[in-house]
């Protein structure tokens, strides 16, 4: 008896195995993914879908059918009245492209993870943020449609942006997205308290390197002790000297000219900083948990324990951290040891964020003219971005292009999502008070002063050695943060420690890769 | 004809007998098919190259390709050891703190007492290891850590780099995981050792037998069976480790890896960039295969030993 049952229940299992096995195959469900159960992002699921019925095309019907919808994901924060703008952004390309739009929306913490599952899923999806880093794997799940399939359909947006732009999100020759039009370039720099500037006297205008930050931060400390003088978070980044080529892992030296992969962290270039990083830690002006720190720079101001902090500068920042900080700041460029100005444009500042389209859309046309059109519309842009125009902005008095909220308004009852460097083309739409009037322009003169990396354009395929990734992504992370932030006690020892692992993983393997492949590009130029 | 006779004991009674307790497990046994046997076959995806436009049946195979960076390096044997070696920590202090705290509070006379201790041992298992996590920066923050400005100063000491230098991460991990987890075996042993019939105890006083004889001879091998379940149990997972405990109390500090990497942890840290389905899956596929022999081949040794208390 005991051994019938038991026999039926194997049986089961069995026929239930098969079935759950057989059928659609990219539909069922995968067993055990990553076996760490990430308590880190919020498990609380953010996103909503706001359904937008498709209104029947009144006046004005273009080419195309009023029933196709299409459904972009996008990463943000929940809004106030966002159905209502939403409603209006589909009425909007019901009368100008025949499509009605969904959204679904994805938060800051958990996007990746939702996105993978909506990706391997098959999910209704049609455009969705492809980050280049992740775009090699996207590519080679298969899970990003090629777009140089399409390009007929995506001449506006191309003209816009100029073709070396619009075309700079693919590897080797597979077009994996459009880049979002935003500032290339970045001028990094030190922004501080005004406060203390003030109180001290310190000369911002005399402070244009590195060193001249020494003396600054002396001050501070003698003057302040219980704040710390700096953060220590991107302080070797904020002055990009090399091409990072996508990863850490072999990069171009002299701000991109070169054109032989070296190993980053063997330069004398990058050990003069780090050992610079580490004086300023061992003399107090960096936090001592910088290592382990997940407050951001503007809160720490904000509260009170921070003096400064570096991070890139565009045209129009000083106003939005004004507002992070809830203090007045001011901001200095930081140049080079030697003084000239280090501007490069790699790869990775233009197509760091990216709209693709899902392998899953059902209509890959009219995706892509979806795409086309948000990448030419203003109208389209400043729905997304500010809302809707009168109720949750207005223009400002005697301007055509700046806008600010309606009177009596604000922050807490208006549409306000504010992700200018997310949106497809945020050139074509209003600027917000706060940044100068010809921002737009500011930014494609940022943008052309630039020194454009040797590799701009090219993006390396690591498929192949995924093994020796994973490993080599393991010792960055266990080096890259103390040594950068100052915290460890010997940096030549640890960055001697540092490179040792990185061989022994495979460095050599990856470098060789890159220069291959690098070598291969350039000729096609 | 026979047909009609139901004889004792046979087939159509026992099932009515017993038809109710079937109809009870069966949403539970529904529920483990789906969860637990279905997803078995998953473990496929660790031997293929996903690509999703063919699907997972239509992948390729790649043999045991996705299973190489789990041995490429020597971080690999690092996180193996560190593995083991903490959960066998883990293992035998949870073992031994519970049934002392379980005795302890089994002989509790006051009945409100024994009530407020059993709550007080299970709530920090109750808690999330986010919190703790934060606890235990509060203590040990370099720059505003309870430790480094009030403690060692109490002492005259120097305040210590805690979350820069690695050696002090195993004490801190096993107190911390210990602190959390002891509540829960405790329990199970409380009652254990409650069902214990108090004759025998009785007797043993009569002998002369001392407090410690008597829970060396009566209590110990009366919860034996408890205690054989739940180590076995935890030597199936001795591959597992809490990530909250390891990725969250370390706060992800790359200069403690060497003493508190495990192999959740490197898998998470390698492979978050990489989204590369089939190597996380080997990952697991790893940890619970291992996990499997190490208990049929615990409860082999235990077969051996005392075959009434194994698990099958």
């Amino acid at each position: 008896m005991k051994k019938n049952i038991s026999l039926l229940l194997v049986l089961a299992v069995f026929i239930s195995c098969v079935l759950g096995g057989c059928g659609n195959g990219s539909d069922s469900e995968s067993g055990s993914t990553a076996s760490a159960d990430s308590t880190v992002s919020s498990a609380v699921s953010d996103a909503a879908t706001s359904e937008d019925e498709s209104q029947e095309a009144s006046s004005g019907s273009t080419a195309g059918s009023g029933d196709y919808t299409i459904t972009m994901a996008y990463i943000g924060n929940e809004q106030p009245n966002q159905e209502a703008v939403f409603a209006k952004v589909s009425e909007q390309m019901q009368q100008d492209i025949g499509m009605s739009f969904e959204t679904i929306m994805l938060g800051f913490g958990d996007y990746q993870d939702k996105l993978n599952l909506m990706l391997s899923g098959g999910d209704k999806l049609d455009i969705f943020p492809a980050f280049y880093t992740l775009a090699s794997s996207y590519i080679n799940a298969g899970q990003v449609v090629n777009l140089s399939d399409y390009l007929e359909h995506l001449q506006d947006a191309i003209d816009f942006m100029g073709e070396d732009y619009a075309l700079a999100g693919q590897i080797n020759g597979y077009i994996y997205g459009l880049p979002s039009n935003k500032e290339g370039a970045t001028l990094g720099g030190i922004v501080m308290r005004k406060d203390i500037v003030d109180e001290l006297q310190i000369d911002v205008d005399a402070i244009k390197t590195f060193d001249d930050l020494t003396a600054v931060f002396e001050q501070v400390k003698a003057a302040h002790p219980e704040m710390d003088a700096i953060a220590g978070t991107n302080t070797i980044n904020s002055i990009p000297e090399w091409d990072n080529m996508l990863d850490y892992f072999g990069v171009l030296m002299d701000r991109g000219q070169s054109t032989t992969v070296e190993n980053l962290f063997e330069t004398e270039l990058y050990k003069s900083k780090v050992q610079r990083v580490n004086d300023w830690y061992k003399a107090g002006y960096i936090k001592l948990d910088a290592a382990t720190t997940t407050e951001t720079s503007s809160n720490l101001v904000k509260a009170g324990s921070l003096f400064s902090f570096l991070a890139p500068i565009k045209p129009g920042y000083l106003a939005q951290t004004n507002v992070d900080c809830n203090r007045e700041m001011v901001t200095a460029y930081i140049n080079k040891d030697d003084g000239s100005v280090s501007n490069i444009i790699c790869t990775d500042n233009v197509n760091f964020f990216n709209w693709g389209i899902a392998r899953q859309s059902e209509d890959k046309v009219k995706a892509m003219q979806f795409l086309n059109y948000a990448y030419s519309t203003g109208e389209w842009n400043n729905l997304m971005n500010f809302g809707i125009e009168g109720e949750d902005y207005a223009l400002v008095e005697g301007s055509d292009i700046v806008i600010d909220y309606p009177e009596g308004a604000d922050t807490a009852n208006c549409y306000h999502l504010n992700l200018g460097w997310m949106m497809p083309n945020q050139f074509t739409g209003y600027i917000w008070n706060g940044y100068p009037e010809d921002v737009w322009q500011q930014y494609q003169d940022f943008n052309a002063s630039a020194t454009y990396s040797k590799a701009f354009g090219f993006i390396y395929d690591p498929s192949s050695l995924s093994t020796e990734l994973t490993a080599l992504q393991s010792v960055l992370n266990e080096y890259k943060r103390p040594l950068e932030t100052g915290s460890v006690s010997d940096v030549e020892a640890t960055l001697k420690e540092f490179n040792d692992k990185l061989y022994a993983a495979g460095l050599q393997k990856i470098m060789d890769l890159k220069q291959e492949q690098l070598d291969a590009w350039l000729a096609q130029q | 004809m026979e047909k009609a006779v139901k004889r004792p004991g046979s087939r159509a009674e026992k099932l009515k007998k017993w038809l109710p307790l079937y109809l009870m497990m069966l949403p539970g046994a529904i529920y483990i098919i789906i969860n637990n046997y279905i997803p078995m076959f998953g473990m496929v995806i660790a031997f293929k190259q996903v690509d999703f436009s063919k699907g997972i049946l239509g992948s390729d195979w790649v043999g045991l390709k996705n299973f190489e960076f789990l041995f490429a390096t020597e971080d690999a044997m690092v996180i193996t050891r560190n593995t083991i070696l903490y959960n066998l920590a883990f293992i035998v202090l949870n073992l031994f703190l519970g049934i002392l705290f379980a005795i302890f509070i089994c002989d509790v006379a006051n009945k409100r007492l024994k009530k407020v201790y059993q709550s007080a041992i299970l709530f920090p298992f109750l808690m999330s290891m986010v919190i703790v996590g934060y606890i235990v920066y509060a203590f040990f923050s370099m720059q505003n850590g309870i430790v480094n400005k009030s403690i060692l100063p109490m002492f005259g000491q120097e305040p210590i780099f805690w979350y820069n230098e690695a050696k002090y991460w195993p004490a801190i991990l096993v107190f911390v995981n210990t602190w959390k987890g002891v509540g829960y075996g405790c329990l199970i042993y409380i009652s254990a050792i409650g069902g214990i019939d108090p004759t025998y105890y009785e007797a043993a006083e009569l002998d002369g037998a001392g407090k410690l004889k008597q829970i060396w001879h009566i209590t110990l091998p009366c919860i034996l069976p408890s205690i054989i379940t739940l180590t076995l149990l935890n030597i199936g997972r001795i591959f597992y480790s809490d990530f909250g405990l390891f990725y969250q109390v370390p706060r992800d500090s790359g200069m403690l890896y060497s003493t508190t990497n495990v192999i959740d942890t490197y898998v998470y840290r390698g492979l978050m960039r990489q989204g590369n389905i089939g190597m996380s899956s080997a990952a697991g596929v790893y940890q619970s295969i291992v996990g499997f022999c190490l208990v049929l081949l615990s409860n082999l040794v235990v077969r051996k030993v005392s075959r009434e208390n194994a698990l099958f």
